[in-house]
């Protein structure tokens, strides 16, 4: 995972001299009056400097923990990702169909990840579940869950 | 006031039946996170937190902290029979806790960690009961200055507790305080970071932040591979010690249960740092240090006390100063201020019945634990049944419900999102998230007693070195910092000597 590491110290990098920035432009001020600028724009200081020493004790191989060995291939990386995929596409989703709707169509593709060959009983378990949440958060807790176009709130 | 008028005034409000409900659900659900893999104590009371906007203050702490305590008594069960420790604090257990139930002792191994951590929370409330005053006191001489320089130390000491790299852990804590700063600032009434959307200029909220962090990347990391163990075939009976495994464990638990308090205090310890002392502690002192590891009944007992008095350790930072020294009084911290509460030497004064309502129901919590956990240890074994891929969808939805109805927005399930994405890539490059959480929890107080010291000073930062707590605690966290490079560099040095 050397790549994800590398990528992951760069971001933080790049992070901090974007933040770098916008401190200076928002102002830093004088150390008897301190802008608004000042106490972020000492914190990007010091994510650049250590993201930097990480990027240079790395790359010289002195990390205990990689040692160039890679132990997430992208087939473990499919499941995570798919998760990732169905919770944005329920975030957009969730004002238009409404959450019971939304919510058995998460559940039903979550337990789909893990056992797709026991697609009749996902499919009964994330209807029941969705329901029964619809139920106690909405009609008993009092959550306003978004009922969407199919209107199934009542 | 004095000591017993407070303790009346903490169990009036503690035995309130509504409080002692929210005690029982507290600790039933901590016992639950502890039992499960995957939801550690600081990730289910994030969970939790949206439901406290529905509960009355002091029930919501009460709650909070026993599924706080509640999942260290519940982290054992996996440890004895699975040998996967159900949180962190607990990973020392599998030693011999699970070496124990391979040879047909898992009953004795489940009751001692049972008792063990019923006499440590017990010590450990006491403990609180009498530091928690004077330290309130001494609390109230801080200034500024000294409120900068503690949080210094509680964030140098995190990390140089919390990771294998001091530097990974320290710019976890600057990107904390960066995201922190994110919103209007509250001195010259500007907006900070904020790319003109709307919802950021209250600030970047903690739950939708802390579910994303360790909620959904602690559910990706474990979807990558499925969580195996199977549960020991063992009967569980004996769960009562015999008169020798009491003789055995006692002093175990005793120095467990200090080891845990004083352990717990320090800023960034707590109850993993305090099991893992304990264990040492236990195998030197003694007579056959051989027999760890093969299944010591002290070797059980004196982590799982020193566990759960860590536990009520770290509550004490939290309440008399205002400052959390782990993820989970951080969570802790969140339900406070979410009732418009600061912990601090102020709660005392102003909210007495809360502070001492709080220290007074972990008693009950203890009793009802002990109740939960050896009775009932059939139940818990049964819950560890449940599969992970029928039990992660769960999770997610409760985090979904309850990141939507903090302010029913789509914008705090995409943030969730986001902060799990953030989360699982730190997980792989071994950045880690507490420090992040505390250095934002505290990230405007920090950078409030920096200005208002530097006001003070005229500018002058001397300011910090002419205090002497401050100087004090400064300090100390330089010499953390060098102590670490020095480390870092022998190894080098000796790698390179060897190469």
């Amino acid at each position: 995972m050397k790549w994800l590491n590398r990528a992951g110290h760069l971001s933080l990098m790049g992070f901090s001299v974007l933040i770098f920035f916008l401190c200076v432009q928002l102002g830093i001020g004088k150390p008897q009056s301190p802008g608004p600028g000042f106490m972020p724009l000492l914190a990007a200081v010091v994510l650049f400097c250590l993201s930097l020493a990480t990027i240079i004790v790395e790359s010289r191989g002195a990390s205990e923990d990689e040692g160039g060995k890679s132990s997430l291939g992208l087939a473990e990386l499919a499941k995570p990702a798919c998760l990732v995929i169905a919770l944005i596409g329920y975030a957009f989703l969730l004002n238009v169909l409404g959450y019971p709707v939304t919510t058995f169509l998460l559940l039903f593709a979550l337990f789909s990840v893990t056992e797709p060959q026991h697609w009749r009983k996902n499919l009964l378990i994330a209807a029941l579940v969705a329901v029964l949440s619809f139920l106690v958060f909405d009609k008993w807790l009092r959550v306003k869950l978004p009922d969407g176009i199919f209107l199934i709130g009542w | 006031m004095d000591f017993l008028e407070s303790i009346a005034i903490g169990f009036r409000a503690s035995f309130q039946p509504i409080n002692l409900l929210y005690c029982f659900v507290g600790v039933l659900i901590g016992t639950l996170v502890g039992v499960l893999p995957g939801l550690g104590p600081g990730g289910g009371m994030a969970i939790l937190l949206p439901v406290t906007f529905y509960v009355p203050p002091l029930s919501t702490i009460i709650m909070l902290a026993g599924v706080y305590y509640g999942a260290q008594y519940g982290g054992s069960t996996t440890s004895i029979l699975l040998n996967i420790p159900g949180e962190p604090a607990s990973i020392v257990t599998c030693l011999d806790g699970y070496q124990m139930a391979r040879q047909g002792r898992a009953g004795p191994a489940l009751g001692i960690s049972a008792f063990g951590s019923f006499i440590a929370g017990t010590l450990g409330t006491l403990g609180i009961m009498v530091l928690a005053g004077p330290l309130v006191r001494f609390a109230l001489r801080f200034g500024p200055p000294e409120y900068f320089s503690l949080m210094i130390l509680g964030l140098i000491i995190l990390s140089f507790l919390s990771s294998k790299s001091l530097m990974k852990s320290i710019a976890m804590s600057a990107l904390g305080l960066i995201l922190s700063y994110v919103g209007m600032d509250s001195i010259a009434g500007e907006p900070r970071f904020t790319f003109d959307i709307d919802e950021l200029f209250t600030g970047l909220p903690i739950i939708p932040m802390v579910m994303g962090l360790f909620g959904i990347a602690e559910v990706m990391e474990n979807l990558e591979h499925s969580v195996k163990g199977s549960i020991f075939k063992t009967h569980l009976k004996g769960l009562l010690p015999t008169m020798r495994d009491w003789a055995d464990s006692i002093g175990a638990i005793l120095r467990g249960s200090a080891i845990g308090f004083f352990l717990g205090i320090l800023p960034g310890g707590g109850a993993m740092l305090a099991s893992f002392v304990s264990y040492a502690t236990e195998k030197r002192l003694s007579r056959h240090p051989e027999r760890f590891g093969k299944g010591a009944i002290e070797g059980v007992a004196g982590p799982e006390s020193a566990n759960n008095s860590g536990s009520s350790g770290a509550l004490i930072p939290l309440l008399t100063l205002g400052i959390p020294s782990n993820i989970a009084t951080g969570v802790l911290f969140a339900g406070f201020l979410i009732h418009n509460i600061t912990p601090g030497p102020l709660l005392l004064k102003e909210h007495p019945d809360m502070f001492w309502g709080i220290i007074t129901s972990m008693y009950t919590g203890n009793v009802i634990l002990l109740i939960l956990n050896l009775p009932l240890i059939g139940f818990w074994v049964r819950m560890l049944q449940i599969p992970f891929n029928k039990l992660f969808p769960m999770i997610i939805l409760f985090c979904l419900i309850g990141v939507f109805s903090l302010n029913y927005a789509v914008f705090d399930i995409l943030l969730m999102i986001l902060f799990g994405v953030v989360g699982y890539i730190m997980r792989k490059c071994k950045y880690e998230s507490p420090p992040l959480v505390l250095a934002f929890i505290l990230g405007p107080r920090l950078e409030q007693s920096l200005r208002q010291s530097l006001l003070l000073s005229r500018g002058d930062p001397a300011i910090f070195f002419s205090r002497p707590i401050s100087a004090a605690c400064l300090i100390i966290a330089v010499v953390l910092l060098i102590t670490s490079c020095t480390k870092y560099l022998g190894k080098k040095r000796v790698e390179m000597l060897k190469g």
